[in-house]
């Protein structure tokens, strides 16, 4: 069944026909073009969907399309403004917190919304905000550093 | 050729328009990184690619779509050994939107076996199903949902037959064999000198049994490609660590000539030695030669669990021996080893164990036997570190037990064991440049100062605290054989240059540190330079990025090219001006002529069409014999040394443990980019603590338990050490591009033996398997109880 | 599934009800999705309908009541017990609980409602939920009725709620007075906050220095969450420095059914949830959370 929704993604609003069981990350990657969002576990567990919804980081390939109907949704692509990176992304650049890069979209969406609620975190306050993305490659500690860099910064 | 994968930076979606602007934004981030400095060699450059990884814009296979693109999925084999009676896909071909469905019966006989080392794997499965998730059909659709849905209508009759599980049950009499070959992949013995007669006159002798469950390497993307005709050319954009290999592979899988076929790596989301062998290749292949158009497989992380390597399950029977004042004397190692269904890299780690058994240490009699056996389960392959890291938790653990029964520092008996600058190892090699011990010394400071902390502080409650030690010796590049790597430099009139290297990144930031080499050696801005990695009709076959070759093999063929380039642009340059090239010079990125100066842009120019006959070549090829038979020779062109040091914390009333500081020091060389080195270094300690106390791979009857994130336990930013620190000792390599050596997959090695090393110190109690969860944890402590 | 799955956006609770009545047992509710979703993308659910219970405003609310206790609509999110103040002063042994779920990202879309009714095993909130002797509203065809929370785990894969109902809200009343709290959980690992084993106590001493008030609830040792009632036998009237601790531990034994999974054996449950119930009780007997 086909159910018709609106969405505000990065500031541009869309007027869609998903289907019932379609998931926010499939609209974003294989309607929207918006592929910088990752998918890959599909349980819920590594993070690398994350998108924020209404400000708040959300697993987009747990989310009912039809159940984001209406809302703002900010991707990794929202978050560049004018040609420009945020603090946060050139944080990330500088202190090698990339490695693969593939948990890198959702691990920034978590840290944008930690920093707009809490803009001086402390390294636990940092570690606990992300324990819910899975990093293979760097072992946390850089991208911990970039977090703290960025607040610093910010 | 022209195709749109030439346009533009390879690891970005967008075209080179797009990219202009955000390359001058790169260039102002990394403006600061060299400041004051004359190289970039030895500085902490932030990497190219992931200004595109941060925007979201990077080009990871899944990202990529093309006009008429189908979806391709596999069937997969729901049985651990099953005779195939009957493939029946004609409802599936009729299905809505299905295009094509390949069976083993579309694949050319001469294509029909491919792998890595032997070519013994089916594209698809045939008469026989030799572990559950082997492929069996491939589907291609218009959507993905038709092609799932089309799955549901193949017909496959098997006959099961009684799986071997282990590798005890292959190599039993009467045991059915799994292949031609029989039932065995690897049977390798080494002797050194008489290992039980110095066992027997050894003053102290300490025996265990060590064991590991399979370990998933759990790269965060699937395995993922997309295949297409470029012209005439069959292109496939996949996430390798190896398109040379796959190119050649192609050209006899579809019969088409090699000049017909490109292979080229996506940006890889993580690659550890698990995207080394054959997933979608084939498959995507032959299904875009049969439709003619795109297809693109992506596999779903459950198929990931149930149809890639894996690391492998080892049981290890370790004796030690040494004299009372801890001079080692002897060891014997027999090994056990669960090689899955199909040969892949098995072999190779077999040799790697062997030839690793005594490492990092000197001891003077030495018996070593490997057998590694096919079994039911789904193959076992290369991953970080080739299987050392099992023999590093035995070695390392028995060393420590002597210690602790010598009443020596762990230090100290590694001092006196090391290897060292002359040291003639097992296969006869003569070491050079050996900075094992400047590991020691780097952390002995560090340790005593830390026991004398944890031991003025009262332990109350039920937490103990220990701290442990663990060393490494790691060969750096391919076990005993010649891995030549190439790279080759190029220059156009407007001054943009390209450097065509033969490894591929994945993921670690290697093309980065090529470009830093290169740089240096031209002599010019690394600003200028375009890496090109990873594309097989760009460079020369260099072997994959494996084995922690790239820095010190491509590294040092970057290093000749850009020396040869230097050399040929101000050759050109010369000819050009009609004057001698002794009063040409290019030098950071200035040229002079006569002492006056031009800019690299203007020399270029002037040199104009005949930039094109600057081609500048790299070849770097270490002489590396090692008779695989009796294991003689010299295996690797050098080595690299590290020791850890992890404060561990049990919880003596759950077994929970948690490892609060990390101290690594590693010689791994001159550095080429810290901040990529520390990366690589963090990295690997947090996936050994993952395979030291939480990942395991859990099989029953053949059948993987727990193929998803929920239950395969990955540590989180949680579970890491609030500190890891790493140390880098001063030890410049002469034979690795300006002292470097490689890196990355030494540092997994030590951690779970100086993490049971530390518990050991917490507690008393001695795990000798992996991973040591709470439970594992509390029924040591249990026993030493019941024991006391 | 796609195309066969129906979709619809109830706004009250009635059409909700009404839509689980007309398809039979075939229609899903959805609140968070994390359940469902996770089911759809491992194509392990096709429903015939998925009911979509988020825009139902009745459900959304955090309600002191005049009693001193709480009253929490089903569609309240972790992240939204987390963050209310009214909570936090009233029981905050919810917001401990709360700020130990998951994550962050699976906080802003766990629902407690949606926790209680997961089978297998329930979440964190229903430990303390049984702790503070909360009682559920559940609404069907029939109209609304009220049963304490224990009442509602049946089973591992059975609750006391109906094919039509749904649960609409959990009433927390006010703890006794002068009742310390305490949580504590212990997981296979720290990332994600998953749970092994998890323990709510609420206990209180008396005027003689005995335990006069002692409830708990844990999970992870049952089929679903449980109030281990004969271990709370064995520690009422007991004063804290002479609680015989294994005797404790024999009356739990008949408290619970713990099962194996793929890593941890049912007997290392048992023993860590002890371990836990003895900390947590300590704790709460020293003070706890007030």
């Amino acid at each position: 069944m086909a159910v018709e929704i609106t969405l505000t993604v990065n500031g541009k609003p869309h007027a869609l026909e998903v289907g019932s069981t379609e998931m926010l990350v499939e609209v974003l990657r294989d309607r929207l073009g918006l592929v910088g969002t990752n998918r890959d576990c599909a349980q819920g567990i590594c993070g690398a969907c994350t998108v924020l919804m209404e400000g708040k980081p959300v697993t987009s390939c747990l989310l009912l399309a039809a159940q984001a109907d209406g809302a703002k949704i900010t991707t990794v692509e929202g978050l560049e403004t004018g040609g420009k990176l945020t603090s946060l992304q050139e944080a990330f650049m500088r202190h090698g917190a990339v490695q693969c890069g593939f948990c890198t979209p959702g691990f920034l969406m978590t840290a944008t919304a930690l920093l707009a609620e809490n803009p001086k975190p402390n390294r636990d306050e940092i570690r606990d905000a992300l324990r819910g993305n899975i990093c293979r490659c760097t072992g946390y500690a850089k991208i911990i550093d970039a977090v703290e860099d960025a607040a610093g910064r910010g | 050729m022209a195709s749109e994968l030439d346009v533009g930076e390879k690891f970005a979606l967008d075209g080179l328009d797009e990219q202009r602007h955000w390359q001058e934004v790169y260039r102002e981030i990394i403006g600061g990184a060299t400041k004051g400095s004359d190289v970039f060699f030895g500085h902490s450059i932030p990497r190219n690619d992931v200004l595109y990884k941060v925007r979201g814009r990077a080009k990871y296979a899944a990202n990529v779509t093309m006009p008429g693109m189908l979806h391709g999925v596999f069937l997969r084999s729901p049985h651990p050994y099953a005779k195939i009676k009957r493939v029946d896909v004609s409802k599936a071909k009729t299905a809505p939107g299905v295009q094509c469905v390949l069976t083993a019966w579309d694949v050319r006989e001469e294509g029909f076996l491919v792998g890595s080392l032997f070519e013994d794997t089916p594209v698809l499965a045939k008469t026989v199903v030799r572990h559950v998730g082997e492929p069996v059909v491939a589907v291609a659709a218009e959507t993905l949902a038709q092609a799932e849905a089309a799955l549901d209508l193949i017909e496959v009759d098997y006959e099961p037959m009684k799986p071997i599980l282990t590798p005890q049950e292959a190599i039993a009499p009467g045991a059915p064999q799994l292949h031609e070959q029989g039932n065995i992949i690897a049977d390798f013995t080494k002797t050194r000198g008489d290992a039980e007669a110095a066992l027997k006159a050894s003053d102290i002798v300490v025996e265990g049994v060590y064991t590991n469950d399979p370990i998933e390497h759990a790269y965060l993307e699937s395995p993922a490609g997309i295949s297409f005709w470029d012209g005439d050319v069959l292109t496939l954009l996949v996430c390798t660590q190896y398109p040379h290999f796959h190119h050649k592979q192609l050209a006899r899988v579809t019969g088409l000539p090699m000049e017909k076929i490109r292979v080229v790596q996506s940006v890889i989301g993580g690659a550890f030695g698990g995207k080394i062998d054959v997933t979608i290749e084939c498959a995507a292949s032959l299904m875009t030669m049969k439709t003619g158009r795109p297809v693109k497989m992506v596999l779903e992380r459950n198929e990931v669990f149930s149809s890639t390597t894996k690391r492998h399950a080892m049981t290890i029977r370790h004796r030690l021996g040494a004299t009372k004042d801890g001079r080692l004397t002897a060891l014997d190692m027999d090994v056990l080893c669960d090689g899955g269904a199909y040969n892949s890299y098995s072999l190779i780690v077999a040799g790697r164990c062997i030839i690793h058994s005594a490492m990092p240490y000197d001891i003077p009699a030495i018996k070593t036997h490997m057998k590694t056996t096919f079994t039911n389960h789904v193959p076992s392959g290369a991953m970080r570190s080739f299987g050392v890291i099992k023999l590093g938790f035995a070695t390392e653990s028995q060393l420590n037990k002597i210690a602790d029964q010598l009443g020596m520092s762990p230090i100290e008996i590694r001092r006196i064991n090391a290897v060292k600058s002359g040291t003639v190892t097992m296969t006869g090699q003569v070491l050079q440049d050996v900075g094992f011990i400047k590991t020691l010394d780097a952390l002995e400071p560090i340790y005593e100062a830390r026991r004398k902390e944890l031991a003025a502080k009262p332990q109350t409650g039920p937490i103990r605290t220990g701290l442990g030690i663990a060393s490494l010796g790691y060969g750096i590049g391919y076990s005993g054989v010649r891995n030549p790597s190439t790279a080759r430099i190029e220059v156009d009139e407007t001054g943009l240059v390209i450097a065509n290297c033969g490894t591929p990144d994945v993921g670690t930031g290697s093309d980065m540190a090529l470009a830093q080499i290169a740089a240096d050696a031209a002599g010019i801005d690394i600003a200028r330079i375009r890496v090109v990695s990873g594309d097989s009709t760009k460079t020369d076959d260099s072997g994959p990025t494996s084995a922690s070759r790239t820095t010190y093999f491509s590294g040092s063929a970057a290093r000749i090219a850009g020396n040869d380039f230097n050399r040929q642009f101000v050759e050109a340059l010369a000819a050009k001006l009609g004057v001698s090239k002794g009063v040409v010079r290019l030098n950071d990125d200035q040229v002079l002529v006569n002492n006056s100066p031009m800019s690299f842009e203007e020399a270029c120019k002037t040199i104009g069409s005949a930039t094109k006959n600057i081609v500048a070549y790299g070849k770097f090829d270490p002489v590396n014999q090692l008779d695989l038979k009796n294991f003689e020779g010299d295996p690797y062109p050098t080595y690299t040394y590290a020791t850890h040091l992890a404060e561990v914390e049990v919880d003596i009333e759950t077994g929970r443990i948690e490892v609060p500081n990390y101290w690594a020091a590693h010689d791994a060389g001159t550095l080429v980019n810290p901040m990529g080195a520390v990366g690589q270094i963090e990295g690997g300690v947090v996936m050994g603590l993952g395979m030291a106390l939480w990942e395991r791979i859990v099989r029953k009857d053949g059948y993987i338990q727990n193929p998803g994130y929920r239950d395969y336990l990955l540590p989180g930013a949680k579970d890491t050490p609030t500190k890891i620190e790493t140390i880098f000792v001063d030890n410049p390599d002469p034979t690795g591009p300006y002292g470097a050596k490689g890196v990355a997959e030494a540092s997994i090695i030590p951690v779970p033996a100086a993490i049971a090393a530390g518990l050991h110190e917490a507690t008393g109690v001695r795990p000798a398997k992996m991973p040591m969860d709470a439970e594992t944890v509390l029924d040591l402590l249990d026993r030493k109880e019941a024991a006391e | 599934m796609t195309e066969a799955t129906s979709y619809l956006r109830a706004t009250s609770v009635d059409e909700a009800i009404a839509a689980l009545a007309s398809q039979a047992g075939d229609a899903v509710i959805v609140a968070g999705g994390l359940v469902v979703g996770s089911l759809i993308n491992q194509r392990l659910a096709s429903p015939a309908l998925l009911v979509d219970i988020t825009r139902i405003p009745s459900l959304k609310k955090i309600e002191a009541g005049t009693d001193g206790g709480l009253t929490i609509g089903a569609l309240t999110t972790h992240d939204d017990v987390l963050r209310s103040d009214i909570v936090k002063r009233t029981v905050p042994l919810l917001c401990e609980i709360a700020e130990d779920i998951a994550c962050g990202r699976l906080r802003n879309r766990g629902t407690l409602g949606g926790s209680l009714c997961m089978m297998g095993q329930q979440g964190d909130p229903a430990t303390g939920l049984l702790a503070l002797n909360a009682t559920i509203r559940i609404k069907g065809p029939e109209g609304s009725r009220t049963i304490p929370l224990e009442a509602f785990f049946k089973d591992a894969f059975e609750l006391d709620l109906g094919e039509s109902e749904i649960l609409e809200e959990v009433h927390v009343p006010a703890a006794p007075k002068g009742a310390h709290w305490a949580f504590l959980k212990q997981g296979p690992r720290n990332a994600m906050d998953f749970t092994l084993v998890a323990v709510s106590v609420v206990a209180r001493l008396g005027g003689d220095g005995r335990i006069d008030h002692i409830r708990c609830g844990m999970n992870g040792v049952s089929p679903t969450a449980v109030r281990p009632r004969n271990a709370e036998a064995a520690l009422l009237g007991k004063s804290p420095g002479a609680i015989d601790w294994n005797a404790v531990g024999t009356a739990f034994d008949s408290d619970i059914k713990p099962e194996s999974d793929l890593v941890y054996s049912a007997s290392y449950k048992a023993r860590l949830a002890k371990v836990l119930l003895r900390r947590a009780v300590e704790r709460a007997l020293a003070g706890g959370t007030k």
